[in-house]
């Protein structure tokens, strides 16, 4: 497999392909059928331009989840001691471990697919190809608005953070961080609304409202073998589903 | 549908929509920074909401649920319906006056008094459920725990009179909008998580699971305690903020359905 090959996908190929993964491991109540499809869902981001980054997010959300699923369902599930075990001084039910292990497998299964769509395509690009399937343009400007100015509005709480410090704002003890709440998040949300006017006039002068369909910089490739895939893979997940719902297969 | 383009059209609308989600994530960082046992993280789905409507609203918390998403956090992506809820349900109070009118300090102190006697009533009746699933009875638990409730409800009292203050109607609306979220969160929670967010309130679930309840319930039970206060103070801070603001700006944001 080419290095990178994921990459030159189309977003909506990529798309059905973490949807089918997420599908089809939760739908699906096999053991077996689950880690197999964590290994095709973990090999994923090898055929990506950088696996590395990809498996690094993964272990940052999914490190904290295994911990927490450990706890809850292995230790503290209110199971009978049949298929118990002491560690450490800890009672570990063995069929909640397993069940901890397949949520685990599902959850990562999930991750990984979203993680490899995500770090492969620009959002731009992402909402172009929705854009094209008939998702209203308003929505895409939303989703792209939304996306470059989070960074802008993160520096501009942290400005305001230190402004407010500076005027000797004290967040030390927990009622004073209660009492901080109000000076921090109202100038941000003030600010904000008072940037909507300018941003709409300018939203107005480039003719956001005008009924014909905008000029593209970039045009999406597709192919047909990629239609003939999301179709199979469309396909493929409403058999599943099918399955699940009317077929009595748990 | 018409009502969702036409909401759509409005270039201001778009923007406030775009900032509000901006805002959702910018806030939820700073309280983060201040350490602070809430999330606040929809306070701009509320703040639109609140503003344009429940169509507007519910539109917001839909697409902040996919901007999380498309930031990496694959994990709040099926939450979506959540937000999407939380922000329908801002819209419809805002059309009911309560981000807009103050609150006699007396019903805010009446509501801080019977959200902590609700709450204090509703953890300790889970604590109390029987192995077979039975419910305690009510008259027992509130003759044999006296003392602690009336002193919920006397530290909820001076709570709400000292903090909810004048912000009684949006307070109480963000009360119910917790609970609601708590509970549509919950089954989500459950089925696809196993009941663990990998944060802080996985200490709360892991202790309502070693009462002996099992993971959905103790899920809902989790939500029940954060996700009201969570919402409230949301509720309260955008109401807060909406009489700050001078009338001509308020005014240029109007529910178009109204």
């Amino acid at each position: 497999m080419r290095s990178g090959w994921f990459d030159t996908l189309h977003p909506l190929t990529k798309l059905t392909w973490a949807l089918c993964l997420a599908v089809s491991t939760y739908l699906i109540n096999h053991p077996v059928i689950t880690i197999a499809i964590l290994s095709v869902a973990l090999l994923t981001p090898l055929a990506t331009m950088q696996p590395g980054t990809i498996y690094r997010a993964l272990r940052t959300i999914f490190v904290p989840i295994a911990l927490s699923l450990f706890l809850i369902q292995g230790i503290l599930f209110p199971g009978d001691a049949v298929g118990t075990w002491q560690l450490f001084g800890m009672t570990i039910n063995y069929g909640a471990l397993q069940t901890a292990g397949i949520l685990l497998a599902r959850i990562m299964t999930m991750g990984s697919g979203l993680l490899c769509v995500i770090l492969t395509t620009p959002p731009a690009t992402l909402t172009h190809a929705l854009a094209q399937r008939g998702m209203p343009r308003s929505i895409e400007y939303i989703l792209l608005m939304a996306l470059q100015i989070i960074p802008d509005m993160q520096a501009r709480a942290s400005a305001i953070l230190e402004a407010q410090q500076s005027r000797g704002l004290v967040i030390r003890s927990l009622p004073s961080r209660i009492r901080a709440l109000l000076p921090l998040i109202g100038p941000l949300v003030v600010g904000a609304l008072v940037d909507v006017e300018e941003r709409a006039m300018a939203l107005e002068l480039r003719a956001f409202a005008a009924p014909n369909p905008p000029t593209r910089m970039q045009e999406l490739i597709d192919s047909r073998r990629q239609h003939v895939a999301r179709s199979g893979l469309l396909i493929g997940m409403l058999i599943i589903i099918g399955i699940r719902i009317w077929g009595g297969v748990q | 549908m018409q009502r969702t383009l036409d909401t759509l059209k409005n270039p201001r609308n778009i923007i406030l929509m775009a900032l509000a989600i901006a805002i959702n994530i910018a806030v939820g960082q700073l309280v983060t920074v201040l350490k602070l046992p809430i999330y606040l993280d929809s306070i701009g789905t509320v703040l639109v909401g609140a503003l344009l409507g429940p169509v507007a609203g519910a539109l917001t918390g839909t697409l902040a649920s996919l901007i999380w998403g498309l930031l990496g956090n694959a994990y709040a992506a099926p939450y979506f319906i959540v937000a999407t809820v939380i922000g329908l349900m801002a819209g419809f109070f805002g059309r009911r006056g309560v981000f807009r009118n103050s609150s006699p300090q007396w019903v805010g102190a009446i509501v801080g008094g019977l959200f902590f006697f609700a709450l204090a009533l509703f953890v300790t009746t889970f604590l109390n459920i029987g192995e077979d699933g039975a419910m305690p009875a009510m008259t027992d638990l509130l003759t044999q725990n006296a003392i602690p409730f009336a002193g919920a409800a006397a530290v909820g009292i001076v709570l709400g009179a000292l903090l909810i203050k004048n912000g009684g109607y949006a307070g109480l609306a963000g009360i119910v909008t917790g609970i609601v979220a708590a509970i549509i969160s919950a089954p989500i929670s459950a089925y696809l998580f196993g009941g663990v967010s990998g944060s802080g309130t996985d200490v709360l679930v892991a202790a309502f699971m070693a009462s002996g309840q099992n993971i959905i319930t103790s899920v809902f039970a989790q939500g029940v305690v954060s996700d009201p206060f969570d919402k409230m103070a949301s509720y309260m801070m955008v109401w807060a903020i909406i009489n700050l603001l001078p009338a001509r700006i308020i005014a240029s944001f109007n529910d178009s359905d109204e």
